[in-house]
C-alpha cells in the first residue's frame, strides 16, 4: 500500500483501491449470482471436503516438493553438459556436437506427459539390472531429460551472446578449447541467462505433478484418489492452493532478482 | 626472451612465406611475404582492410592460412600436427578492444594464462603479477575489474596479462585504435619500454608519428602483400612505390603523421 502511495499518489491511491474492489466485486457476485453456484460451491469448495482431503494431498505434495529439488539439482547439470558439448569446435568433437543435436531436437520434440508416460511405464518393463525399477524414479527421469533439452538450449544462447573476442582471448593464452569455455566463456555465459533459467524453475514446479500419470502418489493423484472416493473435487483445489502456495512466492523472487539483474547491468553500462 | 630449444641455425625468428588467405570470396592475404628478426620492431601499416591484422591473426594460429608457410624459429607452424596451444603459449597477442575478461579483476585477467596454461601457482603468479603491474603503473588497479577502469588501463592490463606468458614474440593489433586521444600516450609509452628492453614485437598501426620513433622496419601493406618495406627514415622520407606514396599523403593529410 506503501509503494502504492508512492507511485501514484494520494488520489492515484484511492482511484486504483475503489475501482479494485468494484470491479473483484462484480467478479465475485457474478461468479455466485450464476444458477449452478451452489452445486459448485458444494463439489470444489466445501469447507468439510477441504479439511478431509488436506493431509493425503499435503503428503502427496511433499513428494512433488523432493521430486522437484532433486530435477532442480539434475537438470542444471545435465543441460550444461549437453550444451558444452554443442559448442565444442573442430571435426574431432563432431560426433559429440551430433549426438547434442540429436538429443535436443528429441527431447524437445516430444510432449512432457508422453516422455512421463513411456519412461515412467516403459523402462521398468525393461528390468534392466542394477537400476531402480519403480514409476516414480523413472518419471523423475523423464522429467530430467526433457527439462535438460530446453535449459541447455538457454544455455547455448547464453554461450552464443558471449562475444567471439573473449574465445580468441582466452585461446591465444594458449588455454586448450575447454579451459577456454570453463574460465572465460562460460562464467559470463550463464551470467547472462540466470532470468531465464529462473523461469525454467517455476514451471518446472509446477510441471512435477505429471508424475502422477504413472501412479506416483504426489499430490494431484492424491487428489484424484479422493476424488475418486467421494465424488468431490475439493481435493483438487486443496492442491492448486499447495501449488500456489510455493509458485506464487517463487515467481515474486524470480522478478526481484531479474530486476536487481537489470538494475545492476544498466549501471556497470553507464 | 629466450630461445626455443628446437631452433634452427640461422633462421629468422618469425617468417612468412608466400602466404595466401581468403575469407569467403574475399582475398585478404595475397602472396605475403615478410621476415622478422630477434629483437626487431615490425610496423605494419597501410590503409583498412589490407590484412593487417589478419596477420597477427595468423600466426598465433587464431585464424588458419590458405597457402604458404610461416616459420618460427625456422619451424613451419601450418603443419598439421603443430599443437597450437604450446605454440600460443610463446606468442603474446594483444587485440585493439583489449578483450579483458570482464568477469575477473585485473589480476585474474593476468594470471589465467600462466595458471591455466603453464600450471603455475596462484601465489607465484600473483607475485609475478603484481610486479609487472607496478612496472605499467597499474599497481592499485589489481582488484578493479575491466568495467571500472579507462580504457589506456584495460589495454595496458591487456599487454601485461600477454607478458605474463613471457612471449618470445609481441604481436600487438591496433592497440591504441580504441583509445581516447588523450590515453594513446600511455599505451605507447609501455611499448617504447618494451622495445627498448629488446622484445620482438609485429605492431599492426595508424600511429605513423610512433612507427617512425620505434620501428626497425617499417612495412607497407597493399591488396594483401609487402608492396614495400624498411627503415623508418626511407620508408617514410622516400617512398619508392607510388602507393606508398599515396598513402602517407593522406595520413599526412589527415594530420596523423
Amino acid at each position: 500500500m506503501s509503494r502504492l502511495l508512492q507511485t501514484e499518489g494520494a488520489k492515484g491511491a484511492l482511484v486504483a483501491t475503489v475501482s479494485t474492489v468494484a470491479f473483484f466485486g462484480l467478479a465475485v457476485f457474478a461468479i455466485t449470482a450464476s444458477p449452478n453456484w451452489d452445486l459448485v460451491q458444494n463439489q470444489f469448495f466445501s469447507r468439510e471436503d477441504f479439511v478431509e482431503a488436506w493431509p493425503d494431498v499435503l503428503r502427496g505434495f511433499w513428494i512433488n516438493i523432493q521430486l522437484f529439488l532433486i530435477s532442480l539439482l539434475a537438470i542444471p547439470l545435465v543441460s550444461l553438459l549437453v550444451a558444452v558439448m554443442r559448442s565444442l569446435r573442430g571435426p574431432g568433437f563432431f560426433p559429440l556436437r551430433l549426438l547434442s543435436i540429436i538429443y535436443t531436437d528429441l527431447f524437445r520434440g516430444i510432449p512432457l506427459i508422453l516422455l512421463v508416460v513411456l519412461f515412467g511405464f516403459g523402462v521398468p518393463t525393461l528390468r534392466l539390472s542394477g537400476l531402480p525399477s519403480g514409476a516414480r524414479f523413472w518419471a523423475v527421469v523423464a522429467l530430467v531429460i526433457s527439462y535438460s533439452a530446453y535449459t541447455a538450449e538457454i544455455y547455448r544462447s547464453g554461450i552464443d551472446a558471449v562475444p567471439e573476442s573473449q574465445r580468441s582471448s582466452a585461446r591465444a593464452l594458449g588455454l586448450t578449447q575447454w579451459q577456454s569455455l570453463r574460465f572465460a566463456v562460460l562464467p559470463q555465459a550463464v551470467r547472462n541467462v540466470v532470468p531465464a533459467l529462473m523461469n525454467t524453475v517455476v514451471s518446472l514446479q509446477k510441471d512435477v505433478a505429471l508424475v502422477s500419470v504413472v501412479g506416483v502418489r504426489d499430490a494431484m493423484r492424491e487428489a484424484e484418489l479422493y476424488t475418486a472416493w467421494t465424488f468431490n473435487y475439493t481435493s483438487y483445489v486443496v492442491a492448486a492452493v499447495l501449488f500456489l502456495l510455493i509458485s506464487v512466492p517463487l515467481t515474486r523472487l524470480v522478478d526481484w532478482y531479474v530486476a536487481r539483474d537489470r538494475q545492476q547491468r544498466s549501471q556497470v553500462m553507464a | 626472451m629466450s630461445d626455443h630449444p628446437e631452433r634452427r641455425d640461422g633462421a629468422p625468428k618469425l617468417e612468412l612465406r608466400d602466404v595466401h588467405k581468403s575469407f569467403g570470396s574475399k582475398r585478404v592475404l595475397n602472396g605475403l611475404t615478410l621476415t622478422v628478426d630477434d629483437h626487431e620492431v615490425i610496423c605494419l601499416i597501410g590503409p583498412s582492410g589490407c590484412g593487417k591484422s589478419t596477420i597477427l591473426r595468423c600466426v598465433d594460429l587464431l585464424d588458419s592460412i590458405d597457402e604458404g608457410q610461416i616459420l618460427l624459429d625456422g619451424v613451419d607452424v601450418t603443419q598439421p600436427g603443430v599443437n597450437a596451444n604450446d605454440l600460443r603459449r610463446r606468442i603474446g597477442i594483444v587485440f585493439q578492444s583489449f578483450n579483458l575478461f570482464p568477469h575477473m579483476n585485473v589480476l585474474d585477467n593476468v594470471t589465467l594464462g600462466p595458471r591455466r596454461a603453464h600450471g603455475m601457482a596462484k601465489a607465484e603468479a600473483e607475485a609475478k603479477a603484481v610486479e609487472l603491474l607496478k612496472r605499467f603503473g597499474l599497481g592499485d588497479k589489481a582488484k578493479d575489474y575491466p568495467n571500472k577502469i579507462s580504457g589506456g588501463q584495460n589495454q595496458r592490463a591487456a599487454i601485461v596479462r600477454a607478458l605474463m606468458m613471457e612471449p618470445e614474440i609481441l604481436l600487438l593489433d591496433e592497440v591504441t585504435s580504441a583509445l581516447d586521444p588523450e590515453l594513446v600516450g600511455e599505451v605507447l609509452g609501455v611499448i617504447r619500454e618494451l622495445s627498448d628492453q629488446g622484445l620482438t614485437m609485429v605492431l599492426a598501426t595508424h600511429e605513423m608519428g610512433f612507427a617512425r620513433d620505434v620501428a626497425s622496419r617499417v612495412a607497407f601493406l597493399h591488396e594483401g602483400r609487402v608492396l614495400e618495406s624498411g627503415p623508418p627514415a626511407e620508408l617514410f622520407d622516400s617512398p619508392r612505390e607510388a602507393r606508398t606514396r599515396q598513402f602517407l599523403q593522406r595520413v599526412i593529410e589527415a594530420g596523423r603523421l
